[in-house]
């Protein structure tokens, strides 16, 4: 019995273990195939909005469907004004945040609050459109907005939506990446580097500043960059508080357009020529400024330290 | 040559300097580690005042029937949100089971195989992990919607999978990592086939891993609404059929928060209550098995 | 594994040519020290003195609360939560756990070197010569240089360096980073250099090249060294210190005096034991 089985065994076991592999090889593929296909199937949708656009689909700056004019500069501004204004916000506070709870905070209370900050990350982004749009909104009207008009590129009507109150909405979004991405790179710092800043007779502030920050600041950068990332690919919140105008912002407290908020706000009502390729197109640009900055964002972590940029 | 006088003199200067700087570095010490306490202060704001707002605004709108009845027009009282309830069943529903197989064979894989496929197929997938999820949905309307020519809540399901997969796919791999490798080694040592090692070895015991990751990637799918407006596109009716539109929860939120009525956007505080719950809990959930697993597999 | 006490016994014996010194002044000395962490007690009743211009090294058995007592003579333990220190430390005749004294201060004049080296790696050779100078407060370009040139030419790493001082500190190799180390404690000018096991993380030959500088870092600095080598002990120590655990899982100092009389007629069996190789 045994006999037979091992006779037949090891040629069984090596065709079992080769058609697994290959199993497993196709799954991957298949999987590889479905991303791949996102990109091309856009491309190819948009493609028809490109050729009739051409260049001015990224430096025009008047998007009227009426006429056929798509120039998705608006947007691009909208876009990147919106997420590099978020990032001012956020990533001081971010970092400010995760330097306490990682050098100051006793342990336990630094789990819990962390937790609490990543928690933030667990919300739906609909969720924060709704709170932006119908609590942040008229107060930011009432009460932030006016108070701000002293500042340059402030001024016109305090509406309460607009840049300002996407950008603030997008920095609380993104906040507890650059949180939990910084804080795990500082509770990774070996306690060498601190025992030397100590041992030469380092404060603890020193401590911070000499060893852990110099550590993490390649990570950190990625971290941030990875912020970016999400921030720029932001929709839902984006859309309910940005204001829908599709011109070039020109006060912080105007309306506004990003990529994303004008294909969630145009796409269903699209029927004139062009109109729907060109949103697929601005799709399309949309897709590739979030992918270089998730691959930058990546290269970054990555070179730093394995474990984090797993939660990357 | 006063060789021995001059690191005395120098001993003597490097102290009095310190001595004197002392109180100096203490204090500015002391104002950025209260600018970072401020800066924690500030960050943990919009968490209280989301869940603050959600709660007050959105308990305000539950009641038996919210769960139980359709929604009814602006005005007429009595409305709920129960074809929402049962559509994010449906679609989450479907999403998982098109995902969350396929993400653990090639969790899977990647955690078994080191050649260049292997490496091409994580860095698509760490790359899919940061694509917009608008992005995602035009996807499904550009092949499940337009050659159906018809909106439903399997296109919705086909973008919500394709969501999840890079979640499924980067916790999984994970947590099939962290099975002692001495585990392979003794299952094919008995001369078990792989495939069979893999099956009653391997995933058992990277399930409560493979469970978080699960619960981890659900959670991100439960709220998303973006890949749903064009494909579900949203409903008044009670919905079962796959292949037409659905209501969801994400969709009431956007479609009911931005119109101006208030009733309305009550029903969307109560649906985003909803929500959240029901994101919370996937999370907490899924934290907590992460925790027990690391305990087991430690 | 029997030839290693001999040949610290014959060490020991060939430096011991000079008739046995009075004991000097101590640089630091410690009465009835005990640090415990949480409700353990690591090491209790250690009561010894580190003399003036000397080598004191403390060996025993790994575990036996070296390490330990080494970090409580500059305040290390501070930062440990649950860690506590009790008895007296004395720099001179300065209590170092007074009231009135500054942790921060302290480690200025006590400096430390750790088992494995740690150089600040995004700085260069030079800024991390002078990065304790720089923390501290000083900045006058001249007393950097000078302060970097000397503490360099007693770690014996002026002359493999001095031409490429703005380069990274991690080109160097393992033995050079821990003699930057070593650099970087000395430019403060500390009044004690404790050393955690410098060398063991080092191959023969660098281990070498650190214990032949001990010796002239002795004109400006007291030394006390944690070593698990006995034979290092024997080359470069004139005070030897050895603590065991006891029964009681306490470690205590069971013996201190000259390296010589430690190794050649030393006052407990215990001692005797570990130094011909029959325990630890």
């Amino acid at each position: 019995m045994a006999e037979a089985s091992r006779a037949t065994g090891p040629r069984r076991f090596a065709l079992g273990d080769a058609a697994y592999r290959r199993a497993l090889q196709l799954a991957g593929l298949l999987v590889f195939g479905i991303f791949l296909a996102v990109g091309v199937s856009l491309f190819l949708q948009a493609w028809p909005a490109f050729q009739h656009s051409g260049i001015s689909f990224i430096t025009g700056s008047t998007w009227d469907p009426n006429s056929a004019t798509y120039g998705a500069l608006p947007f691009i501004v909208g876009t990147l004004l919106t997420s590099v204004i978020a990032l001012i916000i956020a990533v001081p506070v971010g970092i400010g945040a995760a330097i306490f709870l990682s050098e100051y905070a006793p342990r336990s209370i630094s789990t819990v609050l962390g937790a609490l900050v990543e928690l933030l990350a667990a919300v739906p982004s609909v969720v924060y459109g709704l709170w932006g749009l119908l609590v942040l909104a008229p107060w930011f009207a009432s009460t932030i907005e006016p108070r701000m008009t002293w500042l340059p590129f402030a001024h016109g009507p305090t509406l309460g939506v607009g840049l300002f109150l996407a950008s603030v909405i997008l920095a609380t979004m993104v906040l507890p990446t650059i949180v939990a991405i910084t804080r795990d790179l500082m509770n990774a710092v070996q306690p060498s580097a601190r025992e030397a800043v100590l041992g030469l007779g380092g404060t603890r502030w020193q401590v911070v500043r000499h060893a852990i920050i110099p550590t993490v600041r390649t990570g950190m950068i990625g971290g941030v960059v990875l912020a970016l990332g999400r921030a720029l690919g932001e929709t839902m919140a984006v859309t309910f508080v940005i204001g829908n105008s599709n011109v070039i912002p020109h006060s912080l407290l105007g309306p506004t357009q990003t990529l994303a908020s004008l294909i969630a706000n145009e796409f269903t009502e699209a029927t004139e020529p062009f109109h729907a390729a060109s949103l697929i197109a601005a799709a399309v640009l949309l897709l590739a400024i979030a992918v270089l900055v998730n691959v930058a964002a990546r290269a970054l972590v990555w070179s730093v330290s394995r474990e984090v940029s797993e939660l990357v | 040559m006063s060789v021995a006088a001059a690191p005395l003199d120098r001993r003597a200067y490097i102290r009095d300097v310190s001595a004197r700087t002392l109180r100096r570095r203490q204090i500015r010490g002391g104002v950025y580690t209260t600018l970072c306490g401020l800066a924690l202060l500030i960050a943990l704001v919009p968490i209280v005042a989301i869940i603050g707002y959600t709660v007050s605004q959105g308990i305000g709108a539950w009641s038996v029937q919210f769960f139980t009845h359709l929604p009814t027009p602006s005005g007429i009282p009595g409305g709920g949100i129960s074809n929402a309830l049962i559509g994010s069943l449906i679609i989450d529903g479907l999403a998982s089971l098109m995902a969350l197989p396929v993400g653990i064979i090639v969790a899977l894989f990647l955690s078994e195989q080191r050649n260049a496929v292997a490496g091409a197929v994580r860095f698509i997938v760490d790359v899919a992990a940061g694509l917009p999820a608008i992005t995602i949905g035009l996807f499904a309307y550009a092949i499940v919607v337009v050659p159906q020519g018809h909106f439903s809540a399997f296109s919705a399901s086909v973008a919500l999978a394709v969501l999840m997969l890079p979640v499924v796919i980067r916790a999984g791999e994970g947590a099939i990592r962290s099975v002692p490798p001495d585990l392979w080694e003794a299952g094919i040592a008995l001369g078990v086939r792989r495939a069979r090692v893999a099956r009653t070895v391997i995933l058992p015991a990277a399930l409560p891993g493979l469970i978080t990751a699960s619960l981890l990637a659900i959670s991100r799918a439960v709220g998303e609404a973006a890949p749903l407006l064009f494909t579900a596109i949203g409903s008044t009716f009670l919905v079962t059929n796959l292949a037409r539109p659905m209501a969801s929860l994400p969709l009431v939120i956007y479609l009911d928060g931005i119109q101006a009525y208030p009733d309305l956007q009550r029903t969307a505080w109560g649906t985003a209550l909803t929500l959240l719950v029901i994101v919370v809990l996937l999370n907490l959930g899924a934290r907590l098995l992460a925790r027990r697993m690391r305990r087991y597999t430690r | 594994m029997s030839e290693a006490p001999v040949i610290a016994l014959r060490t020991v014996e060939a430096r011991a040519t000079a008739a046995p010194e009075p004991e000097p002044e101590a640089a630091m000395s410690i009465e009835n020290v005990a640090v415990r962490f949480g409700q353990k007690v690591a090491v209790s009743a250690l009561t010894m003195n580190y003399p003036k211009g000397r080598i004191t090294a403390l060996i025993g058995p790994s575990g036996c609360g070296k390490t330990t007592l080494l970090r409580a003579l500059n305040r290390m333990h501070d930062s440990t939560p649950g860690a506590a220190v009790s008895g007296r430390v004395m720099l001179g005749d300065l209590d170092v756990y007074g009231s009135d004294v500054n942790p921060t201060q302290i480690r200025g004049r006590i400096g430390m070197v750790f088992q494995r080296a740690n150089p600040f790696p995004t700085l260069s050779i030079y800024d991390n010569v002078v990065a304790g100078l720089r923390m501290n407060g000083v900045r006058k370009k001249s007393v950097l240089d000078e302060a970097a040139e000397s503490a360099l030419h007693s770690a014996a790493l002026w002359d493999s360096v001095q031409h490429k001082l703005k380069t990274s500190a991690m080109r160097l190799s393992g033995g050079e980073q821990q003699r930057l180390c070593i650099a970087r404690a000395l430019a403060i000018e500390p009044d004690v250099l404790l050393m955690d096991e410098p060398t063991s993380a080092l191959d023969p030959i660098a281990t070498g090249r650190i214990e032949a500088l001990l010796r002239n870092l002795t004109q400006t600095v007291s030394i006390v060294i944690v070593t698990h080598n006995m034979q290092q002990a024997a080359r470069v120590s004139d005070y030897c210190g050895f603590l065991m655990v006891s029964d009681d899982r306490i470690g205590h100092l069971v013996e201190y005096g000259p390296t010589v009389q430690l190794f050649s007629v030393p006052k407990d069996h215990r001692t005797e034991e570990y130094v011909t190789g029959r325990i630890g």
